[in-house]
């Protein structure tokens, strides 16, 4: 927080500065009123008129000081808000992906939307509060002081036990604040994954359960915002009648100076300092727990990546032309061994067809090699150049990615295909015309131009499935990993792109459980994994064992 | 919406604003009780008043529990408002019918479930009792000063009449600018939501300085938007401070005047004192509030819109229990999706009997998945009718037709609960049953791996299992719910052959079960299982020979 705030200096000190305004607005009224009041005992008409033009005066200054004040603050919010917002999505960016997929989705979404609100609608209105009351509160006394210094440290060590008091109530309302944020968190969650299946959860007639679930959810939520509501006004109430008490004792101070012989403007003046120091004060303390509670929110959504490996990032470029090789290398997912002790040599330019039983860790062994997970035991070295040390954008180029969940932009079709990058004509259409696109490029007026919906929604498995070939094809890459890249694909279409594929002369590890017949056999070998164990078998063996245990 | 704000909410806020009303009468005693004490001890010097002194501090303890009881319904208020805006606003969500669900953002109703409400609650609800509270307390203050003296009230009055309508007055384009705001926030969320499904995707292909910079864009748009109505409430903040400042000075003047020509007492000035505190307070409170006020009732409006579209029709005439004794026909369909020129089906037939199986093929997009779609009513078709034993399908009661159906799709839907929970969808079915459909569906061995058997939690849509292990829940899943007719779209895409070949074999020899398999793949050796393959392309649905 104190970063964010540094970064904004001058902007940070004149809102501060801005905060005091209203300070010099209390005091302005509190002796404009106690001049007129003064007077009322004077029985002098004269005086009356000329203070009374006096207060007027002070009121019309105090207005301007109040927009003053208000101009010079909201800038500031504005501008931290927005800093804050890039923080968080530029935190969320900048995890690994072992680091962010350790998380649900909907987390990120709290954080980016109800944490930010939160501490948007929490922080800016209690630090004003605290700095405009505590303000106050200090002007007051050093003005008493000018009228009776022992008055006024009475009145600051009233004040002061009062605090104390209230510093014990302090924790329980920093608890409650962060448990509504977590509550908040998870109702967030539940609905969005709820609306996201609510399809499925209709065609299974199961949506009554999660409508109950989730109404049941709403009003928890609802009833631990009553307590945490009903807490912090209780504390308000105690201090008020603390405060009451303390006012009675005042009055009767004041009235005894009075029979001592001060004016009545200065008994109404100290009456009223006096006053405004203890006012206050049943605001400023639960507002102070309430703006910790708030930097404690702040704490939540920006440091939530502790705890994992960071992604080992080198220098070296990324060259695959003479090996790619495994040692001893292991992977476990929490205490599930998934891979164990796998040596492995493999080739550029070949084609390698990754085969096991479901589960097994095919997708996890590409994920290790494509350099997506980073932790595991051994080493991977790609022409001796271990991962840990090649630099991570040489690799990115180098590299693309057809997997079995596609994601599409709200945007046009030539943007999900190019993905922003500048693209040969004669490239996009090589890429479009392999893929099998131009059948969907020619339906639609607009062809490359059309926009495709939220993630593609009307667009069939097919479909989407050829503009991810499309988009890997359109990258120049050495190495394409491809998870399930002809599943969705009747066997015709299937069995060309398998064929463009394996036409291409950059290296393919392709995950795939479909046999195409003349296509499939042209693999340069199989990635057999088992049990943990990896085996690199030739091809015509995978497939004569296959065949006599009966495929299709 | 409105309207549910009535009956069982009345009851804690009516108790509550009569338990804030005793704390306002209360406070204004206490003022009454002052008066006297200072009038007597100027009089009479310091001894006087000391009965007066007690009664002023048992009073300020009493305040105490009578606050706290206000709190008490005030929040009982509160949060019976919100459970019951949010739970008419979710059930709604969920009466919309399948099809409208795809077409709208899903995050449009995450927005409004959270961002909205937050507004409607401390706008809407809370406003509605500040506006009471602090209304009472208006009155109540202004009594108080009539009962010292009458005048000065009528000015007060004046000047409150003023500020209300200054407020009303520039309530309005206040009302616009956070429309669009509420707008802007759903562009946000609908935003972040993509980014976070591409992260890989992003991250492989150096997106990610685009994502950053088109999420600043979107942020700084709403920001200023939010800067905007903060500046628009400026200006109308001020012109009402200064009208209370003035309003302030003319009675405090007032006062004195009187005191000095000697209508009022010196204790009399200092009740008005407090008194001028309890009447500028809520007057500035009233003025903040009746924008809010007006600011929620425009998003109860745009929910209201929201929510009516596309929901299912409750019609009376409905046939509830529909039979499929005879046949399902697709009487002269032609299928066109909105907003598309051409029409994937164009005037065909086909007929579905009980109990048969089918294998549909056909070439990607051809129209496999829209005769699925057609089946579950995502759409009616452009022409001609669906018929269920000679019934159109939109005289049958939806969710009544869907109990016939089972199916498995392509992307499984998983929630977040167990395993178990995921299989039965909350059903109770026989552990015997279960365990038969487990072994159908091929996923005994891995049930036995798991630590926790079928207890084991999934968490984020299965993000832990593998595809295969996916798909094999979704068929056991369809076949827990004992339907009549299965429609399978995929569903072995993801298994190997052999696992496939076997839960195709077990499918096909279900009795009393009507399976519609639209696929890719298919294995020649089972193709003969079938009671026929149909063939859907170029507009048609053929039987293939």
């Amino acid at each position: 927080m104190k970063t964010l705030l540094l970064r904004r200096k001058w902007p940070f000190a004149l809102y501060l500065f801005a905060c005091f305004f209203p300070v010099i607005n209390q005091l302005l009224t509190n002796y404009a009123l106690s001049l007129l009041i003064g007077t009322a005992t004077s029985g002098d008409l004269n005086l009356f008129w000329k203070n009374l033009i006096i207060s007027f005066s002070m009121m019309a200054v105090s207005s301007l000081v109040f927009l003053a004040s208000r101009f010079m603050r909201i800038g500031f919010m504005r501008d931290i808000i927005l800093d804050l917002r890039q923080l968080v999505f530029d935190r969320i960016q900048s995890l690994n992906y072992e680091a962010f997929a350790s998380r649900s989705k909907s987390e990120y979404l709290s954080h980016l939307i109800n944490d930010i609100n939160l501490f948007e609608e929490t922080f800016f209105h209690r630090l004003l509060n605290l700095v405009f009351r505590g303000g106050a509160y200090i002007a007051s006394l050093i003005v008493l002081a000018f009228y009776s210094p022992s008055f006024s440290a009475i009145i600051l060590v009233t004040s002061l036990s009062v605090f104390a008091l209230m510093r014990l109530l302090e924790r329980k309302t920093e608890q409650m604040q962060v448990a509504i944020s977590d509550a908040n968190q998870q109702v967030t969650t539940e609905i969005q994954n709820t609306f996201d299946g609510l399809t499925l959860l209709k065609l299974n007639r199961v949506e009554g359960a999660f409508l109950d679930k989730n109404l049941n959810r709403l009003s928890h939520l609802e009833v631990q915002k009553r307590k945490y509501n009903t807490f912090t006004a209780g504390q308000r109430f105690l201090t008020r009648t603390l405060n009451m008490i303390i006012f009675v004792g005042i009055l009767l101070y004041g009235l005894s100076l009075l029979d001592k012989g001060i004016s009545a403007t200065q008994m109404t003046f100290m009456i009223v300092l006096a006053n405004g120091c203890i006012w206050p004060l049943e605001q400023v303390f639960p507002m102070l727990n309430e703006l910790r509670g708030s930097l404690k929110i702040f704490e939540k959504m920006t440091t939530f990546d502790a705890g994992f490996n960071p992604l080992p990032e080198g220098d070296t470029a990324f060259q695959f032309k003479e090996h790619l090789t495994l040692e001893h290398v292991s992977f476990n997912h929490g205490d599930n061994v998934i891979l164990r002790d796998v040596s492995l040599r493999l080739e550029p330019g070949k084609k390698y067809l990754i085969k096991g039983p479901s589960g097994a860790g095919k997708s996890t062994f590409m994920k290790l090699i494509s350099r997506t997970y980073h932790s595991f035991g051994g080493n991977i070295q790609y022409d001796g150049v271990p991962l840990a040390e090649l630099n991570g954008t040489s690799f990115n180029r180098h590299v693309a990615f057809i997997d079995q969940d596609v994601f599409l932009f709200e945007d046009t079709l030539i943007n999900n295909i190019a993905l922003y990058h500048p693209i040969s004509s004669h490239r996009l259409e090589q890429a479009i015309r392999e893929s099998g696109l131009e059948e969907l490029v020619d339906a639609h007026e607009l062809g490359l131009e059309r926009p495709l919906a939220e993630n593609g929604q009307d667009l069939s498995g097919g479909q989407r499935q050829r503009i991810a070939i499309a988009r890997a094809l359109a990258k120049q890459v050495d190495i394409l990993f491809a998870d399930e890249a002809t599943s969705s694909l009747n066997p015709e279409l299937g069995a060309q792109v398998e064929s463009t594929l394996l036409d291409l002369s950059c290296t393919v590890f392709a995950v795939s459980h479909r046999y195409y017949p003349g296509v499939t056999e042209r693999y340069d070998g199989v990635i057999l994994i088992k049990n943990g164990r990896v085996q690199l078998v030739e091809t015509q063996d995978y497939f004569a064992a296959q065949i006599q245990g009966g495929v299709a | 919406m409105k309207p549910l704000l009535k009956h069982k909410l009345l009851v804690p806020l009516i108790l509550s604003l009569a338990i804030g009303t005793a704390t306002l009468i209360l406070e204004a005693y206490v003022s009454i009780v002052m008066m006297e004490v200072i009038d007597s001890s100027m009089a009479n010097g310091l001894s006087g008043p000391t009965r007066g002194i007690i009664m002023l501090l048992f009073l300020a303890a009493l305040q105490f529990p009578i606050n706290l009881a206000m709190t008490f319904f005030q929040q009982r208020y509160r949060e019976k408002a919100m459970v019951r805006i949010k739970h008419y606003y979710l059930k709604q969500v969920f009466k919309k019918d399948a099809a409208a669900f795809d077409k709208e953002h899903s995050t449009d109703y995450v927005s409004a479930m959270t961002q909205d409400m937050q507004v409607i609650e401390t706008g809407y609800v809370l406003g509605i009792f500040d506006l009471f509270y602090n209304g009472i307390g208006f009155v109540i203050a202004l009594a108080l000063i009539v009962y010292v003296s009458f005048w000065l009230p009528i000015m007060g009055l004046v000047l409150a009449l003023i500020v209300a309508l200054i407020s009303t007055i520039m309530g309005r384009p206040l009302k616009a600018l956070q429309k669009k705001r509420s707008t802007l926030f759903q562009g946000y969320t609908a935003y972040i939501q993509a980014s976070l499904s591409a992260f890989h995707l992003m991250r492989v292909n150096h997106l990610t300085d685009k994502a950053k910079a088109d999420f600043n864009a979107k942020s700084q748009a709403i920001q200023q938007q939010g800067f905007l109505i903060d500046r628009l409430n400026t200006y109308i903040f001020a012109a009402q401070n200064m009208l209370m400042s003035i309003m302030m000075i003319g009675m405090m003047g007032g006062a004195t005047y009187l005191t000095i020509v000697g209508a009022m007492t010196f204790g009399g000035v200092v009740l008005v004192i407090n008194s001028i505190d309890r009447i500028a307070g809520p007057i500035q409170i009233l003025g903040e509030l009746l924008p809010k006020l007006t600011g929620s009732k425009v998003l109860f409006e745009k929910h209201e819109d929201q929510l009516k579209k596309d929901q299912i029709e409750a019609q009376a005439d409905l046939v509830e229990t529909p039979t499929f004794d005879a046949a399902l026909t697709l009487d002269n369909i032609t299928f066109q999706y909105p907003q598309t020129h051409y029409s994937v089906l164009h005037n065909t037939s086909f007929t579905i009997q009980p109990g048969k199986k089918y294998l549909v093929l056909g070439p990607s997009g051809g129209g496999k998945s829209t005769l699925l779609k057609l089946l579950r009513r995502y759409y009616p078709p452009s022409e001609g009718q669906i018929k269920l034993d000679g019934k159109p399908l939109e005289t049958i009661h939806p969710d009544h037709y869907f109990q016939l159906i089972g199916n498995v799709e392509q992307q499984v839907f998983l929630f977040e609960d167990t395993l178990r929970a995921n299989l039965c969808l909350y059903k109770e079915i026989p552990e015997s049953r279960l365990m038969q459909v487990l072994q159908w569906a091929g996923l005994q061995g891995f049930v036995s791996n798991l630590p926790n058997g079928l207890d084991t939690m999934i968490f984020d849509n299965g993000k832990n299992l593998s595809g295969g292990e996916r798909s094999r829940i979704a068929i056991a899943r369809a076949l827990l719910l004992d339907a009549k007719i299965l429609l399978l779209d995929e569903p072995f895409s993801s298994l190997d052959d052999q696992v496939a070949k076997q839960i195709e074999a077990t499918l096909l020899a279900l009795e009393d079960v009507t399976l519609i398999h639209v696929t890719h793949v298919h294995f020649e050796s089972h193709r003969h299982l079938y009671d026929q393959v149909i063939n859907i392309a170029h507009q048609k649905i053929s039987i293939a020979s």
